[in-house]
């Protein structure tokens, strides 16, 4: 069965973008636009992996970040989430662990980094 | 008379006077009677005739004188004997039935008979025998005969005659005659012994011989045969005769001696000699002399016989071998009469005349009419003259060809010869006709071989001669005169060796000559006429003979007086060439080194300064002056790689090479130069492409990089250019791809695009050169075409833009080879530090100082060392992650160093770097051969010896802040390595889907963002163009990424005066971004 993937990003061209290259890979892609629907759909279904924008609206990434973790869900709380961020050099990787991120892809996206590091969480 | 009528005494008187009377007559009678007897017993011996009287018991009463002599019987012998005894065996029942019937009163019988002598000799006898009766009993036999042997000899004789002359003429087998003769002889002569004896060359042969004492050896016949020849007449030899002859012949007789032999010489007209010969061993009467010409008669007749029979056994023979000879003659032969129509032909003739015509001859057949369909007319009549003439008593012999029915050409050989009769008329010719057709083919060729060899051995440039063992010269060819100055008359018959120079090697050449039978390539001189001397080469061979003719040697000299000049002027000049060659790859090489070195000092030093902070009128100077040092190093790798090329020392590295990745580093070096061309650059890569091919990428990158930097160099502003590869051909272990390079430039009029890729051409050649170059690109990359196997080319239209184009051979790689080649390198990760530390190892202050404060730029502890002893020193000391080390050092040069310390088995054994300005590339293999485990040409440039620490380290070092030379000031309008990797994920497709998302989107966002600047809502602005910022950077739309970032950032930095003009120039980029993005969309 293949894995499912929640992309939160609000840029449609990177949302598309990534749902056409993951698609290849053989993943189910969803995706969303802002923050404040990244919690409604993980509650109404489950996903192996989030693709997180940090700069969103309405609910930025680094909160979206903090909800998932703090979450009662364990099928929520232990998403490996995924972060995109154009402003990766203000950011250590660290940072991201210490917001409850795993890892990060920096803005402008390198395709293959992607799909390795989506690959390597989830085979 | 009247009896009765007279009276009884006149009856009585008379009958006493009648009885006196008879008394007196009786008396009378008596006396007369006696008178009789005894004149009659005297008639009867003094007759011829053998008279006999014989009582009817047989026994003889009388026989007369001439009986007694006849049959040699004494009167006692007869006494004791009868008549049937003396009668021959034979004729003794025919004999005496006569007497019986003579006795039974037949009237008087002749008898024939034959009586048997005393001496056993046969004695014919004819006569009449009458019977005396008394008292009606036979009482005797009276009988007179007459003795005619003499007459049935000669009866017999001429029966004998006449049978053996028929004999003669009937008998062909000889024996056959031989034995009806002897059975003649032995009939008419009572023979009991014959021989027939031919006289050969040392002996005796018998063709016929009868003897009757088998136990006789034959050596009387022998002797008498010899006897008689000698004497050569007929011979009657007694039996003493012989023994005295034997006597004579010193021969002791041992068998039985006849009594009489006769012997004849047979004479035969050739040199055929014999004695016929007969002979009695009871009875030296049994022959006589009639009996020898008898024998003689029929010796005669035997000659004839024996010749007869020779002759008719010659001819029987003669005739069967000609008809042999004629028959199996492999020549054709016929002949004709008057009316020219075949008399005879042989077999051959026929099978000939079938093979040519179709048909077989036949008897009768006639030239004149029934074949002559077979002849054309013209052929006919020629036939028909030559035969007449042959008839008129000519032998003709002449040669013809003739067309045969299957149109082959066939030749004869023809001899005609007239039939003459004993009366000398001729009524036949006869032909005799041989197939030469191979032989006249063989002639012909012959002919034209030895035409064209005299013409050849006339018209020969080279001397052909030919001498003798001893060296005498017995041929040569004219060509001798123009050589020499010698004639031919002047030179035959003389020795060679008068004509040779320097005579040591010729007996060397004899030498070899008698071991190999040929000499090839001997050099030597000989003086012409003029006393010159002349270098000739010569070949020679031995020609071997037969028994009859000596061994010749023949042999062609050439002049090479000249040749040698030539050859030796050639050599000086190649030498001179390969002299001139090697100094100029000295001087080459000496130039690279020389002028690296300084040039390393110089780049680097423009390096650093760069790097220091400038006013902007310094920093334009030395903007400049590192343009001029790049393209003056620019130049300088075009000439190197060329003198390369043209040394022939060229070579291909074949290596795994992504052919996208090459197009991607294409792109990354030259998209740049082209934007600050204000041109745009593309390029489009072949679904089909495979991942990975075996070429040498660096020759490959330099042939495209040359068309892409002239077609950015030659393109109008807001020009296009697009680069692509396509797969041409694939095979079993090799690609071919053909690389375009489409500008949209000044193009190239047809008379000047084969002057493109000559050296040192540019089109431009006026003093005001537009454009930059050495004009040695071209002539790079089609040499570079050509060790790719492949071909350059161009097409192009003046002012439409010019399309050069390519092709190139790659290997196949097979997949394993790239795994492990991929692995490798792999060096340790730990660092001595939290930096890299590096040796740099240079005698050079200058080129030490610039790498050192790169290297030091980047990131890297760096210690120096001045030569290779110091740097082995403090290798020892401490521990280094690299080591550059620089080649040619005084003292000790580093490949020595290098392996001086790789000895030392360093716990840390940090990889060696030669820097050397050896740049051919085949350094590189020697160095690493030696020891070393990387190369870096000279001069030093900042990427490239990070690029080294990068690699060998796995050290990211800070990049070198020579930002302000590499011209990268601004970005792409659409980057197409991005759009190259969007591609690999979805294709064209993708690019266009997500390329036309982001061309809705971007223009909304930048609509908003002015939107928002006139209400100042610069915080929208921010986030619109935080996230136009990367998303175009992901799409690769680089310049309005950057521009968004600029926007962006004068926001934050709360300079929002600034804003405005940024905002015009991202309304700028976006329309750039739509243009490109059209055009991409028209040539896709």
């Amino acid at each position: 069965m293949s894995k499912n993937i929640l992309v939160a990003e609000d840029s449609s061209v990177i949302q598309n973008l990534t749902k056409r290259i993951l698609s290849i890979q053989n993943y189910d892609i969803k995706s969303v636009k802002n923050g404040g629907d990244v919690m409604k759909t993980l509650e109404n279904e489950k996903f192996d992996l989030l693709l997180l924008d940090i700069n969103m609206p309405v609910l930025s990434g680094e909160e979206c970040a903090k909800l998932i973790r703090e979450s009662e869900n364990p099928d929520i709380k232990n998403i490996p989430i995924i972060a995109i961020t154009g402003n990766a050099k203000n950011y250590s990787l660290q940072d991201f662990k210490d917001l409850g991120i795993n890892d990060f892809l920096p803005k402008p996206l390198d395709y293959d980094q992607m799909v390795d590091m989506v690959n390597s969480y989830l085979q | 008379m009247d009896i009765l009528n007279k009276d009884p005494e006149t009856l009585i008187n008379e009958i006493a006077s009648l009885r006196k009377q008879l008394e007196q007559k009786q008396q009378d009678y008596d006396a007369l009677i006696e008178k009789t007897n005894y004149h009659l017993r005297e008639l009867f011996n003094s007759s011829n005739d053998l008279i006999q009287i014989i009582s009817p018991n047989g026994e003889f009463k009388f026989v007369n004188q001439a009986w007694k002599y006849k049959l040699g019987f004494r009167d006692e012998e007869l006494a004791n004997k009868k008549f049937v005894d003396i009668i021959h065996p034979d004729q003794q029942q025919k004999t005496l039935e006569k007497l019986v019937r003579i006795t039974e009163g037949s009237p008087a019988e002749r008898l024939d008979t034959v009586l048997v002598s005393s001496h056993d000799k046969n004695i014919y006898v004819s006569g009449q025998i009458t019977c005396v009766f008394e008292d009606n009993e036979p009482f005797e036999y009276r009988g007179v005969l007459y003795d005619i042997t003499e007459r049935v000899r000669a009866e017999s004789v001429q029966r004998l005659f006449f049978s053996i002359a028929t004999l003669t003429h009937k008998e062909y087998n000889l024996e056959g005659l031989f034995k009806e003769i002897f059975e003649e002889l032995s009939s008419h002569l009572r023979v009991r012994n014959f021989s027939i004896s031919i006289q050969e060359k040392n002996s005796i042969r018998y063709p016929f011989r009868i003897n009757e004492r088998n136990s006789d050896p034959g050596e009387i016949d022998d002797l008498l045969t010899k006897y008689t020849l000698e004497r050569d007449k007929p011979m009657i030899i007694f039996g003493e005769g012989i023994e005295k002859i034997a006597q004579q012949y010193h021969l002791e007789i041992k068998g039985d001696i006849p009594k009489i032999w006769l012997g004849v010489p047979i004479h035969t007209g050739s040199d055929l000699k014999g004695v016929m010969m007969l002979y009695s061993y009871k009875d030296q009467d049994s022959y006589n002399l009639k009996d020898l010409e008898l024998l003689d008669f029929i010796s005669g007749q035997v000659s004839l016989a024996i010749e007869r029979k020779t002759n008719q056994d010659k001819i029987i023979d003669q005739a069967a071998r000609l008809t042999a000879i004629f028959e199996s003659s492999t020549h054709q032969i016929w002949s004709i009469d008057r009316n020219y129509a075949f008399t005879s032909f042989n077999e051959n003739y026929a099978k000939s005349f079938e093979s040519y015509f179709g048909k077989r001859p036949e008897i009768g057949m006639n030239l004149n009419k029934t074949y002559q369909k077979l002849f054309e007319k013209s052929v006919r009549d020629a036939w028909i003259s030559k035969y007449d003439e042959a008839f008129s008593g000519k032998v003709l012999n002449f040669q013809t060809h003739l067309t045969t029915s299957r149109g082959e050409k066939v030749w004869r050989d023809i001899f005609l010869n007239p039939i003459f009769l004993p009366n000398g008329k001729i009524e036949e010719v006869s032909i005799i006709a041989n197939d030469i057709t191979d032989r006249k083919n063989a002639e012909i060729a012959i002919k034209e071989s030895e035409e064209k060899f005299r013409n050849i051995f006339e018209s020969f440039q080279d001397i052909y001669f030919r001498c003798d063992l001893t060296g005498k010269i017995t041929m040569v060819s004219p060509s001798i005169q123009e050589v020499l100055g010698f004639t031919q008359k002047e030179v035959i018959g003389n020795n060679i060796e008068g004509f040779f120079i320097s005579k040591d090697g010729t007996s060397k050449l004899i030498e070899e000559l008698m071991k190999h039978h040929s000499v090839r390539n001997f050099e030597g001189s000989v003086k012409t006429k003029k006393k010159t001397e002349i270098q000739f080469l010569c070949n020679v061979r031995l020609i071997k003979r037969s028994w009859r003719q000596k061994d010749e040697i023949e042999g062609v000299a050439r002049d090479i007086t000249q040749l040698k000049k030539k050859n030796l002027e050639l050599k000086q000049a190649k030498d001179l060439a390969e002299k001139s060659l090697r100094i100029k790859e000295r001087f080459l090489a000496n130039m690279s080194h020389e002028i690296r070195t300084p040039m390393n000092g110089i780049i680097g030093m423009i390096d650093l300064l760069g790097s220091t902070s400038l006013d902007p009128e310094q920093f334009e100077y030395i903007r400049t002056v590192k343009k001029s040092s790049d393209t003056l190093l620019n130049i300088l790798n075009d000439i190197l790689d060329l003198s390369k090329i043209e040394a022939g020392k060229m070579e291909l590295r074949m290596e795994p090479v992504k052919p996208v990745e090459t197009f991607e580093k294409i792109y990354d070096l030259y998209s740049q130069q082209a934007h600050l061309n204000k041109t745009n650059l593309y390029y489009h890569l072949d679904d089909q492409l495979p991942e990975y091919i075996l070429c040498d990428e660096t020759r490959l990158m330099q042939v495209i990089s040359n068309l892409t930097s002239n077609a950015i160099k030659f393109s109008h502003t807001k020009g296009n250019i697009n680069l692509s590869i396509r797969q041409k051909k694939e095979t079993k272990r090799s690609y071919e791809f053909q690389v375009t390079v489409k500008d949209s430039g000044i193009g190239i009029a047809p008379k000047d695009q084969e002057k493109l890729f000559r050296s040192f051409s540019q089109l431009d050649s006026s003093k005001k050169k537009q454009y930059a170059g050495t004009g040695l690109g071209l002539a790079i990359s089609k040499e570079l075409v050509k060790s790719m196997k492949g071909r350059i080319g161009v097409v192009s239209t003046p002012g439409l833009g010019s399309t050069f184009w390519f092709t190139f051979k790659a290997g196949k790689v097979d997949p394993g080879v790239i795994d492990s080649s991929r692995e490798d390198g792999s060096f340790s990760h730990q660092f001595v530090g939290t930096q890299p530390k590096v040796l740099l190892v240079d005698d050079n202050d200058i080129n030490r100082k610039v790498a050192t404060q790169i290297l030091l730029k980047s990131g890297c502890k760096v210690v120096g060392a001045e030569s290779g002893l110091k740097a082995i020193d403090i290798i020892k000391k401490e521990t280094f992650d690299l080591v550059f080390m620089d080649i040619q050092m005084p003292e000790m040069d580093g490949v020595e160093a290098t392996k001086k310390i790789k000895k030392l088995k360093l716990e840390r054994q940090p990889p060696v770097i030669a820097m050397t300005a050896y740049s051919m590339e085949e350094d590189k293999d020697k160095f690493i051969s030696q020891g070393l485990d990387d190369y870096l040409a000279k001069p030093i440039k900042s990427n490239r010896i990070i690029e080294k620490v990068r690699l060998w380290t796995k050290f990211e070092p800070k990049e070198v802040d020579t930002k302000v030379f590499d011209e990268k000031a601004e970005d792409l309008i659409i980057n197409q390595n991005t759009l190259n990797q969007l591609h690999k994920f979805g294709g064209k497709e993708l690019i266009q889907s997500v390329l036309e998302e982001f061309n809705i989107e971007a223009s909304e966002q930048v609509k908003m963002a002015i939107k928002n600047f006139q209400t100042r809502n610069y915080e929208q602005i921010q986030r619109e163009m935080h996230t136009l910022k990367g998303n175009a950077g992901t799409l690769g739309v680089e310049r309005l990424s950057k521009q968004a970032a600029i926007v962006e950032k004068r926001i934050k930095e709360n300079k929002f005066g600034k804003v405005k003009p940024e905002l015009n120039k991202l309304e700028k980029s976006l329309k750039e971004f739509k243009e490109s993005y059209r055009n991409l969309l028209k040539n896709e």
